[in-house]
């Protein structure tokens, strides 16, 4: 894990705004929430799965 | 672990939250957490020298080597409930980053526990000499 995961979760962010705003526009608001929902959920498991990762290290490292 | 990496990956970190976050709140937190995980694992791939570095000294000076566990063990989870409580702060949730800092506390408690009742038994034995 490096530098490159922070920009893809700001990629993925700056992406899901500008998609929001494009549909919001077009009055596609369900589907504006559905995306951004989508790029929440997607976010969220690359980020628990990373933080899984530390968690087992911390047990390794730390013996708990 | 090099510490200009460190600052670069923390400033670059902030930056991106402050962009963020005056579009979409929610992504600004997952880079704030991100970005602590990623630091937290440099230095956790760095510090393993030191753990054993200390068990060595703690066995040299003949402290039994149980303690020593029982301390890196409350240092683990000190370092854990401090992750959890912190991004919940970073999230505008502190009562919930209190009731985490609050487990945190007991966890270390109940860890330290069996080094109270040994003190206490020392302090019996000598009070009853």
């Amino acid at each position: 894990m490096n530098i490159d995961f922070v920009f893809k979760i700001a990629a993925i962010g700056i992406i899901v705004a500008v998609l929001d705003q494009v549909l919001r526009l077009y009055k596609r608001d369900e589907m504006a929430t559905m995306t951004s929902l989508a790029g929440l959920i997607i976010v969220l498991i690359m980020v628990v799965g990373q933080i899984a990762k530390l968690f087992s290290t911390i047990k390794s490292v730390f013996g708990l | 672990m090099d510490i200009i990496s460190i600052a670069g990956i923390a400033i670059t970190a902030a930056a991106l939250a402050v962009m963020l976050r005056q579009y979409r709140h929610e992504y600004a937190l997952f880079i704030s957490l991100a970005a602590g995980v990623l630091i937290f694992a440099m230095v956790l791939s760095k510090a393993q020298p030191v753990f054993s570095e200390i068990r060595n000294l703690m066995s040299g000076a003949n402290v039994n080597n149980q303690y020593i566990a029982i301390l890196i063990k409350s240092l683990g989870v000190c370092f854990v409930a401090q992750i959890a409580s912190d991004s919940c702060r970073d999230a505008g949730e502190s009562a919930i980053a209190s009731k985490v800092e609050l487990a945190g506390k007991f966890v270390v408690l109940i860890l330290a526990l069996p080094l109270f009742a040994q003190v206490a038994d020392l302090v019996l034995n000598l009070m009853a000499d």
